[in-house]
């Protein structure tokens, strides 16, 4: 039998066959956009958590108040103002941080929530204290969509997150001038920050930026004389982190008057942050496999149950095509076109719909991504699965005498 | 005479056994046979007798469990699937009681398969095709499938395609079993006249002795044992 014969009915058959392929090829659609919608859920949770982890750049790190290797790291969390019980940081921890050789600037934060009034509505908000060249080491994430960003000796101002100006007052949006009240004081809104928009960073996206000073005010009542709730520091170029961070550490113990054993702060870097959160995400990464897997199963299960049932109401054709001399090839190349390109249309629909469900999970606020790699692997399961499942059956069929056929 | 000495299909000794292993039931016995070219054979017996079973084996449609089928000259016994397939394809044209019509196919279509297989273009085979069913006055229904078309109309397709690849005989099982009796009369005229005005070889498979009239040449079978005679 000719190629372009072959192609041509096995494609007839389909058409032929309208409600039977469209079954069939609605069971692939489903496995499918099941797998690529699943699997661009834990991709996007990945590459959103990647993507904060690589703006966090190789020559920062910072220092918090507490132990995260004696498990201190839940109760830090845990606590709403970031204030731990098991240790202190210091501005003058800050200064002899500075002191450091490859330390470039450190820069010194205190946060905490307090009451916000604007246009006669009041909240509560976080609040952090930073200082401003926070702005400038990290600029591309608070870079300002309006006005600008404050300077240190600034009285009396805000940078406000995005969603702070744009959602927490109610219909009230808060512009470049406004005056609002943070603890009965007024102040004066300089800047609107860009809106972040990843999972991790909905806190910096809700929070109100004022000067350290002005922080320290602001909190003064519940933080100790000269605490801070965290220092963050930038290296020199030609410096290495993990290096410098025994330096850090060696400075903090020595004015703490800990040990390593009994530290009460930790030293961040990003290799420890990606230490820390990729041992998360690995765990995150093989349930998603797994369930990816399971949903592999099922569609490969229901793909493989549509082409052997559709395979089955052929095998009296299979019959008849054999009775008049088709060899064992002819019939294979058939129902090999036949389910093949039943995988095709199956996979490439699937894999639209896939993005599709992938879209709307995303506008929810889960983060998807659908990978180039995903894409190819569903269309090439789609393709793949739905050959084997109509080969294999097709095959032991032609293997069947003619007469055998007959009997189906 | 000079003919008559290299049959179209000879069978020596064919023995066909069911049953896993062990023969638990022998549906044919030592069947001799030898049908030439220009002949019209009738092999007459009653349902069960194994006369089906004698035609799979004529056909290769079936392997036997004992014995030769030789084709044209050609042993077949260590044939694999597709050397029997092509033997069929070439020199075998089915008819069979169910017609066996592919049912997503148009009666043109239908014919056009075994020329297809055999690697015909469109052109020719369509050509063709549309030629044979014409003379079997089916030119108004090239295009019907076959649930448009009567038990007559069907098997007269099914004749059709048996004549496509212009096989050295055709092999009919109870051609007439699904039909009405007028309708099947006009199908074994068909036969007549393929027999006599084209000089086709024919063996038809038949329980019914008004059938098996309408051949030449009279074979008996009855418990899986063939027999001469009228």
């Amino acid at each position: 039998m000719r190629l372009d014969d072959t192609i041509l009915y096995a494609v007839g058959s389909l058409r032929k066959r309208k409600l039977r392929s469209w079954l069939t090829i609605i069971g692939i659609i489903i496995g499918i956009t099941t797998i690529v919608s699943i699997v661009s859920i834990g991709d996007g949770l990945r590459k959103d958590i990647q993507d904060q982890l690589d703006q966090f750049g190789s020559n920062q790190m910072f220092v918090i108040p507490v132990n995260i290797e004696s498990g201190g790291l839940a109760s830090y969390v845990g606590t709403p103002t970031g204030r731990s019980s098991s240790g202190k940081l210091y501005e003058r921890d800050a200064e002899n941080i500075e002191g450091i050789p490859g330390v470039v600037s450190v820069s010194k934060a205190v946060y905490g929530r307090a009451n916000v009034e604007f246009k006669g509505k009041e909240i509560t908000a976080t609040i952090y204290g930073m200082d401003s060249n926070i702005f400038d080491i990290w600029e591309e994430m608070y870079y300002p969509v309006k006005g600008r960003v404050y300077s240190d000796n600034e009285k009396r101002v805000v940078y406000l997150g995005n969603d702070a100006a744009n959602l927490m007052f109610g219909k009230n949006k808060v512009d470049v001038g406004n005056k609002m009240e943070i603890n009965n004081e007024e102040y004066r809104v300089v800047g609107i920050m860009k809106k972040i928009g990843s999972s991790m960073s909905q806190s910096d996206d809700s929070a109100i930026y004022i000067p350290f000073d002005q922080g320290v005010e602001v909190f003064g009542s519940e933080l100790a004389k000269g605490e801070v709730s965290m220092i963050l520091i930038q290296i020199d170029e030609g410096y290495n982190a993990e290096e410098l961070k025994e330096s850090v550490e060696y400075e903090l113990m020595k004015s703490h008057k800990v040990s390593e054993d009994d530290k009460d702060f930790s030293v961040i870097t990003a290799e420890y942050m990606n230490e820390i959160i990729g041992s998360i995400l690995d765990i995150v990464s093989t349930f998603l496999l797994l369930i990816a897997m399971i949903a592999s199963v099922v569609s490969a299960i229901g793909i493989t149950n549509t082409m052997f049932m559709s395979v089955m109401e052929k095998v009296k054709e299979i019959g008849v095509l054999k009775a008049v001399g088709a060899s064992d090839w002819d019939l294979q190349m058939i129902f090999l076109i036949e389910s093949g390109t039943m995988g095709l249309i199956g996979g490439l629909i699937g894999i639209l719909l896939g993005y599709g469900v992938a879209y709307v999970v995303s506008t929810f606020g889960i983060v998807t991504y659908v990978s180039l790699q995903l894409t190819v692997f569903a269309l090439l399961f789609a393709v793949g699965v739905g050959i084997a499942a109509g080969v294999f059956p097709a095959r032991r069929a032609a293997k069947l005498s003619p007469i055998e056929a007959f009997r189906y | 005479m000079s003919k008559k000495e290299n049959p179209v299909i000879e069978l020596r000794d064919v023995q066909k056994c069911f049953g896993m292993g062990d023969c638990v039931f022998t549906a044919l016995k030592d069947a001799d046979l030898k049908v030439f070219d220009n002949d019209f054979i009738a092999v007459v017996g009653p349902s069960g007798s194994g006369k089906s079973t004698l035609l799979n084996m004529m056909g290769l449609l079936d392997e036997p469990t004992g014995g030769e089928i030789i084709i044209d000259g050609i042993k077949t016994a260590h044939m694999n699937s597709d050397q029997r397939a092509r033997v069929r394809r070439e020199r075998i044209g089915f008819v069979f009681q169910t017609f066996n019509l592919i049912q997503t196919l148009s009666s043109v279509e239908n014919v056009e398969v075994p020329m297809m297989i055999a690697g015909l273009s469109r052109e020719k085979r369509r050509k063709k095709a549309t030629k044979i069913l014409e003379d079997l006055g089916l030119g108004d229904k090239l295009d019907n499938l076959p649930s448009q078309l009567s038990g007559g109309q069907r098997q007269r397709v099914a004749i059709a395609r048996a004549l496509a690849n212009d096989p050295e005989v055709i092999l009919a099982d109870e051609p007439t079993g699904n039909l009405d009796s007028q309708t099947g009369k006009d199908v074994l005229d068909i036969f007549k006249k393929l027999h006599k005005e084209e000089g086709r070889t024919l063996v038809i498979i038949t329980h019914d002795e008004y059938v098996a009239r309408v051949a030449e040449k009279r074979l008996r079978i009855k418990d899986g044992v063939l027999h001469d005679g009228e």
